[in-house]
């Protein structure tokens, strides 16, 4: 239960922030690459299965374009901290945080990595819009090849092969 | 309502402190005060309504406030205080019980540095052994006991009552029985009633739009156009069918047909095999999504990669919870104790500099071990699964092409075969097949146009359900409007029952105890006060003769106004309403009244008012008018004025 004296309240450690914010310009791109097509043929499956993944492939589309936006005055909360899984996205973006600040002390600041997060993603979005929806075709394809143009994706599969 | 006693200081003629002490006792509640024509009565009786009323009593009455200041104090110099202290007790408003308060109002002036003085007014009221209030509180609460316009009623000035009295002065008289009987809080109840029945109506105007009908006709017709689109699909599924069958006949007609066997059971089986292969491909482009969904992964590598190296560089020693605990104890862990400034000590600080807390050390290495393990079995992984997924799908695609090629292939020897019949049934077999996925694609169609009514029907149920709900707020807001508007109704029946039987009353009243007080009562048959509140003086031969009564008579006559309100506003009329007696303080009680008079008045007036304060001078109360009062007089005081100290007393005779 909460005490009903200030000072008890300071004593009480802030919540970090949970709610994953995006531009609200975006916000429209985010709903089109979840939502299915119009027909009910496979084809015209969403790319993205969640918002929580177009976020993270926007985060380091915009990471490695070094497109860093901050976020502007109109916002809009798409999803929780939890949609992140702790195994893969979670650890990803304490990277991000820790090769952003070179800081470690980064790694207890949620509300600092999620930031960073937030302002790449604002940075990658647009690219994705272009790349995947505006572009002609099956929507799926024109993520495929949007993985495989950018240039780390190349030098590994060439590795692999 | 009774007034216990009056404490004046540097108040108007009275130098210094003088206090009276009232009769408050119920066989003896008369209090007498007397004095020479400017002896000091007036100031006193000035001096009750100031401390309960404030400025706006001396200004209308006296005017300066500097005024209200002992000449003498003042000339003494320096910073002067004047103050009045009232006590009183009270019960209506704390359940029955009684109350002591003690109202002080005080002026201090001085003198500024300019010659000019200064004044300052303040209030208290205290609820003995209870709380303080100060000024604008405390004036609130005297107003709620006592408001000032009652108290014009009870506090007067003998010589100047007769404003009842004189004629087409029904305003004061209604204004009388409506601040005294408390009319006025029935009349407020009945319009704030009106006014609620009308916000209410305002409100039901608001919620209820009038655009439910519409929208539940618009959501029909979406109803009927849904249910007609689900039976063209039913229609196109049939035909779907149909031309299935149609197919499957036209394939066993063939059959029969000589040297034809072997092409047809080749086409079925490439068929079948064209079946598995789009649900291989729905399988590819479902597992490429998947893929692609984490190919995020291995574009964070640069991330990864500068993420592992800072986190290679925590030192991952001891904890920095454990070595500040062996500082604490200047203990090693084996027990040896450890020196200031020895190489040990030296050593821990080092590691206690580079060490970080428990927690981020956890999470650092938490983080490490997660990136290598994404490193690992992520980052190369995904682009190569997703390689070979592709590279499946496109083998697939090759497949699915030689396979139509060969049915293309077949299809043309079918319609070359040297037999009409098998020439017909290939023909028509294949605009049967042609029209399957023309229909399968109307179906579709449909289908989608279907999804997207089903939304406009949930958002416009969502409307309609808002609108009910409006509705329903209306309905139940009218509900409201007419309660109150009923209640409204009830108390203005109740407003015109209660003015009635107060205005009866008051009448009634009035007659009885004029006709006690006036001398000549007989000569006056009966004293009327009609709805117009005009009050009449009916003689013998049943003459209104308000207008020709004495000054005497008409300060009768509003005596016995008043004390008959007093009177009816203590009679349990309606028990909220009904007010707890106060005082009658007259000033100059009895200045114009003849001798039959004051001892009519001193005979009566003990018997109705709780408590009576007079101010009389020395002329004014003898006689049989004193003997009258001998027996109710519980104070009695004389008031003196010394030319010489242009000051007075007030010493207590009884």
């Amino acid at each position: 239960m909460l005490s009903n004296t200030d000072g008890d309240r300071n004593q009480q450690p802030r919540r970090p922030r949970d709610r994953i914010r995006i531009d609200k310009i975006h916000h429209p791109t985010y709903i089109a690459l979840t939502k299915l097509g119009e027909n009910e043929n496979h084809q015209d499956l969403s790319p993205f299965e969640s918002m929580k993944n177009v976020f993270m492939l926007a985060i380091f589309i915009g990471y490695n374009e070094e497109k860093r936006i901050p976020l502007g005055k109109d916002k809009e909360l798409i999803f929780a901290w939890a949609r992140f899984s702790p195994e893969e996205d979670v650890p990803l973006l304490r990277a991000l945080a820790l090769a952003e600040t070179e800081d470690v002390e980064v790694l207890t600041d949620q509300d600092q990595i999620l930031t960073i997060a937030e302002e790449y993603a604002n940075g990658g979005i647009t690219e994705i819009q272009k790349q995947v929806e505006d572009m002609p075709g099956d929507r799926i394809t024109n993520l495929v090849d949007l993985l495989f143009n950018w240039y780390p994706y190349n030098r590994l599969i060439s590795t692999v092969s | 309502m009774k007034i216990s006693s009056i404490e004046l200081k540097n108040f108007r003629p009275y130098y210094g402190k003088h206090t009276i002490n009232f009769a408050t006792d119920n066989e003896r509640h008369v209090t007498i005060i007397q004095g020479v024509n400017g002896a000091g009565k007036t100031s006193l009786f000035t001096a009750l309504n100031w401390c309960l009323y404030g400025d706006d009593f001396v200004k209308r009455n006296i005017g300066h406030i500097g005024e209200l200041v002992n000449r003498r104090a003042l000339a003494e110099g320096g910073m002067v205080k004047t103050s009045v202290e009232l006590r009183f007790t009270y019960q209506r408003m704390f359940l029955g019980q009684e109350v002591e308060f003690c109202a002080k109002r005080e002026i201090q002036r001085d003198l500024r540095l300019d010659g000019t003085a200064r004044t300052m007014t303040r209030l208290f009221l205290q609820i003995t052994n209870l709380r303080e209030f100060h000024d604008a509180e405390a004036s609130n609460w005297i107003q709620a006991i006592i408001p000032e316009n009652v108290s014009v009623h009870f506090f007067f000035d003998g010589e100047k009552i007769d404003n009842f009295t004189r004629p087409n002065r029904e305003t004061e008289v209604e204004s009388a029985i409506r601040n005294v009987l408390k009319v006025e809080e029935i009349e407020r109840g009945m319009r704030h009633l009106e006014d609620v029945a009308s916000e209410y109506q305002r409100q039901v105007n608001k919620h209820a739009s009038g655009k439910l009908k519409p929208l539940l006709e618009v959501r029909e017709t979406k109803k009927s156009f849904r249910s007609k689109l689900s039976k063209d699909i039913e229609l196109l599924q049939e035909e779907v069918k149909l031309a299935k069958k149609q197919k499957q006949d036209i394939d066993a007609r063939l059959e029969d047909i000589k040297g034809l066997r072997k092409l047809i059971d080749e086409r079925k089986a490439i068929e079948s095999e064209l079946k598995q292969f789009k649900d291989k491909k729905v399988e590819y482009q479902e597992q490429t999504r998947r893929l692609a969904n984490q190919g995020f992964i291995p574009l964070a590598k640069p991330v990864l990669d500068k993420g592992l190296e800072i986190l290679r560089e925590i030192p991952t020693g001891l904890p920095d919870t454990l070595l500040n605990e062996l500082l604490d104890k200047m203990q090693c862990l084996c027990g040896r104790p450890i020196r200031a400034q020895s190489p040990e000590m030296k050593t821990i600080k080092n590691l206690l500099n580079r060490s970080i807390s428990t927690n981020l050390g956890h999470i650092a290495q938490e983080t490490h071990g997660d990136l290598k393990h994404l490193v690992r079995t992520h980052v190369e992984k995904i682009p190569n699964d997703l390689k070979s997924v592709l590279s499946d799908e496109e083998e697939l695609d090759q497949n699915v092409k030689t396979k139509k090629g060969r049915l293309k292939e077949i299809e043309r020897a079918l319609e070359n075969f040297d037999h009409d019949e098998a020439n017909n049934l290939e023909k028509r077999r294949k605009e049967y097949e042609q029209s399957i996925p023309k229909l399968e694609g109307e179906i579709n169609q449909i289908k989608g146009r279907i999804q997207e009514i089903d939304m406009e029907i949930t958002k416009l149920s969502q409307k309609i359900n808002t609108e009910k709900d409006s509705n329903a707020k209306a309905e139940e807001l009218k509900r409201y409007s007419k309660l109150a508007e009923d209640s409204a109704k009830a108390m203005c029946k109740i407003y015109e029952l209660y003015a009635e039987n107060m205005r009866g009353h008051v009448q009634s009243e009035t007659e009885k105890i004029f006709k006690d007080l006036v001398w000549n009562g007989d000569h006056f048959r009966e004293i009327l006060l009609n709805k117009d509140y005009e009050l009449r003086v009916i003689d013998e031969s049943g003459e209104d003769v308000l207008p020709e009564l004495s000054a005497g008579q008409r300060q009768i006559l509003s005596l016995s106004f008043i004390a008959a309100m007093a009177k009816v506003a203590v009679q349990e009329t309606i028990p909220q309403l009904t007010e707890e007696p106060f005082p009658i303080v007259m000033d100059t009680a009895f200045g114009r009244l003849s001798r039959k008079h004051r001892e009519n008045i001193t005979r009566v007036m003990p018997n109705i008012a709780n408590q009576l304060v007079l101010f009389v001078t020395d002329e004014e109360l003898h006689g049989q008018a004193k003997s009258n009062l001998a027996s109710r007089i519980g104070a009695e005081y004389e008031l003196e004025f010394d030319r010489e100290s242009k000051t007075s007393k007030i010493k207590e005779i009884w």
